[in-house]
């Protein structure tokens, strides 16, 4: 784990990365500790309570994690300007969902220097979010088999595993497809999070 | 919105796998390129795969892990800056504690301390409920749970009313129910809700239901019955053992 000696923060960018990367316990209590105050602060200062602070939070650190599964991230500003500018749009996604977004407060200094993939990376997060959602609401029995089907497992061994036919477990696994995606585009938010991609 | 059929899937897929045919790649191309609505399926077919997996759920949960730890004790400190600032920190925390004192004595007008320790225990737990009727689907618990999921609790009271009608002894729509009263301060029928949830020795959601219900009962004023609720958890091997021996305490304390 890379320290920092006398700066302001006690890790590295890639070690907070790395450390969200791998799940590592003691790297995200660390950063729960020093930025959560500063996420409820905003929020709380934009018509939002502790528990949006903490849905966003949350979601910003997903976000992160996500991001960091499918690449490499190189930030051009400190960790806690990234993780500030995500949980500051994730909000103001709320916000206009809530219809409440005319004014927010925000430290518009910690804006400067961040990607501007941002936005993406929030949509990406946001739309996986809500594709486990609705896979979780589905039938057991659907989300055993689409479970395997995405293992990479064969539609027989799937039929034998489920005692169904082949034919049938290739129905089954079409029906709940079906379903899952139904779901998801029945979802306003899946419409909004569309039209901004 | 076209009707999604087996063929697009099938085509979605042997071009997700790499063995589509030239023909094949031809009509995805065009489609691609014609049709928004195929081109979001082909999106979330693309990535469903790997999001469905259990790795960012793990990874959440985590976080609600950590949530917990931090809302309860020694975490919740001020965040750590350069080395040398620690003993700032402390003198700092000090002062902020004295003052919080000073604060308590002069606003006895203010919320009540039971108020206050509703406040700080209540957290609502995300929602983790999945259909499990016959036909594998019900449009009202759908519509509870995404209510619940955007803390619109009356449209979630509404819906999983409407579910529990059909399914009065489902027991992860009946604790959802009682957290979803709790949060809009029913306090009373949440009680109604939980209670029905921790009658079920075999509930997965006993022990949740049990430490709302204390909270609950914190809210409705009814401290005794609250004291019973954690101490049964604290002296129980939950989860919730810890934070309930907490509670507990500052209960006693009043």
């Amino acid at each position: 784990m890379q320290l920092i000696g006398k700066t302001k923060e006690k890790y590295s960018n890639e070690a907070l990365i790395a450390g969200i990367k791998q799940k590592d316990r003691m790297i995200l209590e660390y950063i729960y500790r020093q930025y959560f105050p500063m996420i409820i602060e905003f929020v709380g200062k934009n018509s939002g309570t502790k528990e949006d602070a903490k849905d966003i939070f949350h979601d910003g650190l997903t976000t992160i994690y996500e991001k960091s599964i499918r690449e490499d991230i190189s930030l051009q500003s400190s960790f806690k300007t990234y993780l500030y500018a995500i949980c500051k749009n994730l909000w103001l996604m709320v916000l206009r969902r809530r219809k409440t977004a005319s004014k927010i407060e925000a430290k518009e200094d910690f804006m400067t220097t961040v990607s501007s993939n941002i936005e993406e990376d929030i949509i990406s997060q946001q739309r996986y979010k809500l594709y486990r959602h609705y896979f979780k609401t589905l039938g057991e029995d659907c989300q055993k088999v689409l479970t395997m089907f995405f293992e990479g497992i064969s539609l027989r061994e799937i039929a034998t595993k489920m005692d169904f036919s082949e034919a049938y477990a290739k129905k089954k696994k079409f029906t709940c497809q079906k379903e899952l995606i139904s779901r998801i585009e029945k979802d306003k938010l899946y419409t909004e999070l569309l039209v901004k991609s | 919105m076209k009707e999604l059929r087996e063929q697009d899937i099938d085509l979605i897929e042997r071009v997700l796998s790499e063995s589509a045919s030239e023909e094949d790649l031809t009509t995805f191309n065009q489609r691609l390129a014609d049709e928004p609505a195929f081109a979001a399926r082909v999106e979330i077919l693309k990535n469903i795969n790997a999001n469905v997996r259990a790795e960012s759920d793990q990874f959440e949960e985590l976080l609600e892990s950590i949530h917990q730890d931090y809302q309860q004790n020694d975490m919740n400190e001020a965040p750590e800056t350069a080395m040398g600032f620690r003993r700032v920190y402390y003198i700092a925390a000090s002062l902020v504690l004295l003052l919080a004192a000073i604060f308590v004595f002069r606003n006895l007008n203010g919320p009540s301390s039971m108020e206050r320790l509703y406040a700080d225990n209540f957290t609502k737990p995300p929602e983790n409920i999945t259909t499990r009727d016959n036909s594998g689907y019900d449009d009202h618990l759908i519509a509870a749970v995404d209510a619940y999921r955007q803390n619109d609790f009356k449209n979630a009271i509404t819906n999983f009313n409407t579910y529990l009608e059909n399914h009065p002894e489902d027991d992860a729509a009946n604790f959802y129910m009682g957290i979803s009263y709790l949060a809009d301060n029913q306090h009373n029928p949440s009680i109604k809700f939980l209670q029905k949830v921790i009658n079920n020795q075999d509930s997965i959601y006993r022990s949740a239901a049990q430490w709302y219900l204390g909270l609950a009962h914190i809210k409705s004023g009814n401290i005794e019955a609250a004291k019973t609720i954690f101490a049964a958890l604290a002296g129980s091997n939950s989860s919730y053992a810890s934070k309930s021996k907490v509670i507990l305490e500052r209960l006693r304390e009043e």
